[in-house]
C-alpha cells in the first residue's frame, strides 16, 4: 500500500514521475472546478468534457514542463484549462485559418507561462476565498466585469474586444486594467 | 515600462499574439521585470473560476482521459514499432534475443506499485502487449523521461517484440506469437492475429478503461489465467517447445459472441452518430440566430456611437433593450430604445418618421400594467434623432409594452388610435 499525498504540489511531482494513480486523485480534485471553468466557456457540454479529458492528458505529458519551486499548481491548472479552452473557442471562430496545433504550439500557447515569484495557491484556498472574490467581482461596474467576461471566458484579444464593442483599442487596454486592478484593491480591502 | 503595460491583458489572457509573443520572451530572458505583480494578477485571474456554481462532469469522463491515454501510448508504441521495424534485420532465432523475465519485470513493478492493487504474476512474461510494457512505453516516451537507461531498456523490449514477430510470420502458419514463463520455460501459442484482435477488442468493450487499466496496466493473475485459457500451452521438444494449434469448440462461440458485440458497437455508433448531427444541426440554427442578434447589437452601438447618454446608460447597471416595429400607418419608421433601470432612464433612437403639420405631436407610452403613461411628446425631424425620457425604475423590465402614437394635440392623458410603432422590452 502506498501513501499518495494529498497535497497539489506533491501529487503533480507524482505525475511528473508518471504515476498514474496520482493523477487519477488530481483529477478527481480538480476536475469539477475545471469543468465548470470550461463548460462556462464553451457552453456545449460534450466539448467541455472533451476538453477536460485533453487537459488532464496534457497535465500527464507536460508536468515536467511545470516549475515545482513555485509551489503553484493551482494557477497552473486552472491556466491551462482556460487556455485550451480559449483555443478551443478561438479555432471555431477562425475555422480553417487557426494555427497547427503542434507540440510548440501547445508549449507555447496552452501551457502556462507562471510568473516565476508567486504566492502559492492550491484549490482548498481558492474555494475558501471565493466569496472575498465575488464581492470584489460584484463591485466592478458592469463596464468592467463585461470586460473581464469578454477576455477571461470568451476568450476574446483586446482588438477583438475593441472590434465588438465598437470602442478603442486604447479604451479596451486602459479597461482591463483598471478592471483588473479594482478588482485586486477590492479584494484586499475586502480581506483587510 | 512598455512591457508592465501587457500584464495585465496577459494575466487575462487577452492579449494579441504579437503582443503574447514579445511578453513570454521577455519572461523567458529573465529580464528585470515586476515578476511580483505579474504572479498577483495571474492568481486573481484564476481565482475567477473559483465563484462558479461548481458542476461535477459525468464519471465517463475519467474513462475517457484513460483511454486517451491508452491511445497516446498506442500511438507510441506504433511509431516505435514501425521504425524498429525498417531498422532491424530479421533474426534467425528469437529466443536468444528475448530479455530475462527479471529484467522486464522489475521497472514494471516499481513504476506501477501505487497503480494497481493486483500483484503481477510474476511466473508468466508475455513478450508482446504486456500491459507493464506499456506502461513504461509511455512513461518513457510520451513524457520524455529523463532516465536515459529506463528508456533503453524499453527500447530493447520493443526490439525483441519486433524481432519476434518477424520470426513468427516466416513460419508455415505466419500467425502465431510467443510468449515465454520464467520457471516453467515453456511457449505459449496465441491464436491468429484475427482472433486476437476481436478478442482484444472484445475485452476492451467489456472491460471499463479505468486509471488502473491505461498504460500499464500490468497482467493479473485473472488476465494470466484467462490467457492461458484462451493460448492453449504447446509441448516443444527438447528445451523449446514445438507450437501447434489447439482448435477447441469455446474458440467458435467466442467467434460468434465477438461478431454480435462489434455489431451491436456499429449499430451503437450509427444512432450516436445520427442524433449527433441531428443535434449539431440545432445547435448550428441557435447559434446564427445568436450571431444575428449580435449583430444587431453591435449595429445598433455602432449607431449610437458618441452618445454621452448612451454611454451614460449601457456602462449603468440594468440595461434593457427594445425594438420598436412600425404598424400599417407607417412601414418605414424605426425606433431602437435603450433603457436603464439603475438611472431610470430611456433613450429612443428613432428614423424615417416623418414630421407632423400644426399642433399633431408624437406620443411615446409606456404600459403600467392597468394602463399607459405617457413619457413625452415630440415632433419628428426629416433625420435620424434621439429622444430621452425619464421611466419609472419598475417598469424597465423585459415584457414592458412601449408604443409611439401619433396626438392632434401635446398633453393626451391617455394613447389614441393612432398607433406609429409599437414594441416590448427585451
Amino acid at each position: 500500500m502506498v501513501n499518495i499525498p494529498s497535497t497539489d504540489i506533491d501529487l503533480l511531482r507524482r505525475v511528473a514521475k508518471h504515476d498514474s494513480k496520482a493523477l487519477e486523485v488530481l483529477y478527481n480534485r480538480y476536475s469539477p472546478l475545471l469543468y465548470t471553468l470550461i463548460k462556462k466557456m464553451v457552453t456545449e457540454q460534450s466539448l467541455a468534457q472533451e476538453i477536460l479529458a485533453d487537459v488532464f492528458v496534457i497535465v500527464w505529458r507536460k508536468s515536467n514542463k511545470f516549475n515545482f519551486n513555485s509551489e503553484n499548481v493551482y494557477a497552473w491548472i486552472v491556466t491551462l484549462a482556460r487556455n485550451k479552452a480559449a483555443d478551443e473557442i478561438r479555432r471555431k471562430r477562425f475555422a480553417g485559418n487557426a494555427p497547427e496545433y503542434t507540440e510548440g504550439f501547445e508549449d507555447n500557447y496552452i501551457l502556462p507561462h507562471l510568473s516565476p515569484k508567486t504566492d502559492s495557491l492550491d484549490l482548498k484556498t481558492a474555494l475558501n476565498i471565493k466569496g472575498s472574490v465575488e464581492t470584489a467581482l460584484n463591485k466592478l461596474t458592469d463596464a468592467q466585469q463585461y470586460v473581464i467576461y469578454l477576455a477571461y471566458y470568451e476568450g476574446l484579444t483586446e482588438e477583438e474586444i475593441a472590434a465588438k464593442l465598437n470602442i478603442p483599442l486604447q479604451t479596451v487596454k486602459s479597461k482591463v486594467k483598471i478592471a483588473l486592478s479594482n478588482l485586486k484593491e477590492n479584494l484586499i480591502k475586502g480581506d483587510a | 515600462m512598455e512591457h508592465k503595460e501587457l500584464l495585465h491583458a496577459f494575466s487575462l489572457g487577452c492579449l494579441s499574439k504579437k503582443d503574447f509573443d514579445i511578453f513570454v520572451s521577455v519572461l523567458e530572458n529573465n529580464e528585470p521585470f515586476a515578476y511580483e505583480e505579474l504572479g498577483e494578477f495571474q492568481n486573481l485571474a484564476a481565482l475567477l473560476p473559483a465563484i462558479l456554481n461548481i458542476e461535477t462532469p459525468a464519471p465517463e469522463v475519467k474513462d475517457k482521459v484513460a483511454r486517451k491515454l491508452y491511445r497516446l501510448q498506442e500511438e507510441i508504441k506504433r511509431k516505435k514499432e514501425e521504425e524498429h521495424s525498417s531498422e532491424k534485420p530479421l533474426p534467425l532465432k528469437p529466443q536468444e534475443h528475448l530479455p530475462p523475465a527479471q529484467t522486464i519485470q522489475k521497472p514494471k513493478q516499481e513504476d506501477i506499485s501505487s497503480v494497481f492493487d493486483e500483484k503481477v504474476d510474476e511466473e508468466i512474461v508475455e513478450v508482446r502487449h504486456s500491459r507493464a510494457e506499456e506502461f513504461e512505453s509511455v512513461s518513457a516516451q510520451a513524457a520524455d523521461l529523463p532516465d536515459s537507461n529506463e528508456k533503453e531498456e524499453i527500447k530493447n523490449k520493443t526490439d525483441d517484440d519486433g524481432l519476434e514477430r518477424h520470426k513468427i510470420s516466416d513460419t508455415e502458419t505466419g500467425e502465431f506469437e510467443v510468449i515465454t514463463s520464467t520457471k516453467q520455460s515453456k511457449e505459449f501459442l496465441r491464436p491468429p492475429q484475427e482472433t486476437q484482435v476481436r478478442e482484444r477488442l472484445r475485452t476492451d468493450l467489456s472491460k471499463e478503461k479505468t486509471f488502473e487499466n491505461f498504460p500499464g496496466a500490468a497482467s493479473t493473475d485473472k488476465d494470466a489465467e484467462r490467457k492461458k485459457k484462451t493460448e492453449p500451452l504447446i509441448e516443444k521438444s527438447g528445451n523449446k517447445k514445438i507450437i501447434t494449434e489447439e482448435k477447441t469448440e469455446p474458440k467458435k462461440k467466442s467467434y460468434f459472441g465477438t461478431i454480435v458485440v462489434v455489431l451491436l458497437f456499429l449499430l451503437l455508433i450509427t444512432v450516436a452518430a445520427v442524433a449527433y448531427f441531428k443535434i449539431t444541426e440545432e445547435v448550428d440554427g441557435y447559434k446564427l440566430e445568436i450571431t444575428n442578434l449580435n449583430n444587431r447589437i453591435n449595429e445598433f452601438q455602432t449607431q449610437a456611437g458618441g452618445d454621452e447618454a448612451l454611454d451614460r446608460i449601457m456602462n449603468s447597471r440594468g440595461v434593457y433593450f427594445a425594438q420598436l416595429s412600425p404598424t400599417d400607418f407607417n412601414s418605414a419608421a424605426d425606433a431602437k430604445v435603450f433603457l436603464s433601470g439603475e438611472q431610470g432612464e430611456a433613450l429612443f433612437r428613432i428614423s424615417n418618421l416623418p414630421p407632423l403639420s400644426g399642433e399633431s405631436v408624437y406620443n411615446i407610452w409606456i404600459n403600467t400594467g392597468s394602463t399607459f403613461e405617457s413619457l413625452v411628446s415630440f415632433n419628428a425631424v426629416d433625420k435620424p434623432f434621439t429622444i430621452r425620457a425619464s421611466v419609472r425604475a419598475d417598469l424597465i423590465k423585459p415584457g414592458t409594452e412601449i408604443i409611439i402614437t401619433e396626438e392632434i394635440s401635446s398633453g393626451a392623458d391617455r394613447p389614441g388610435r393612432k398607433i406609429i410603432l409599437q414594441g416590448a422590452v427585451r
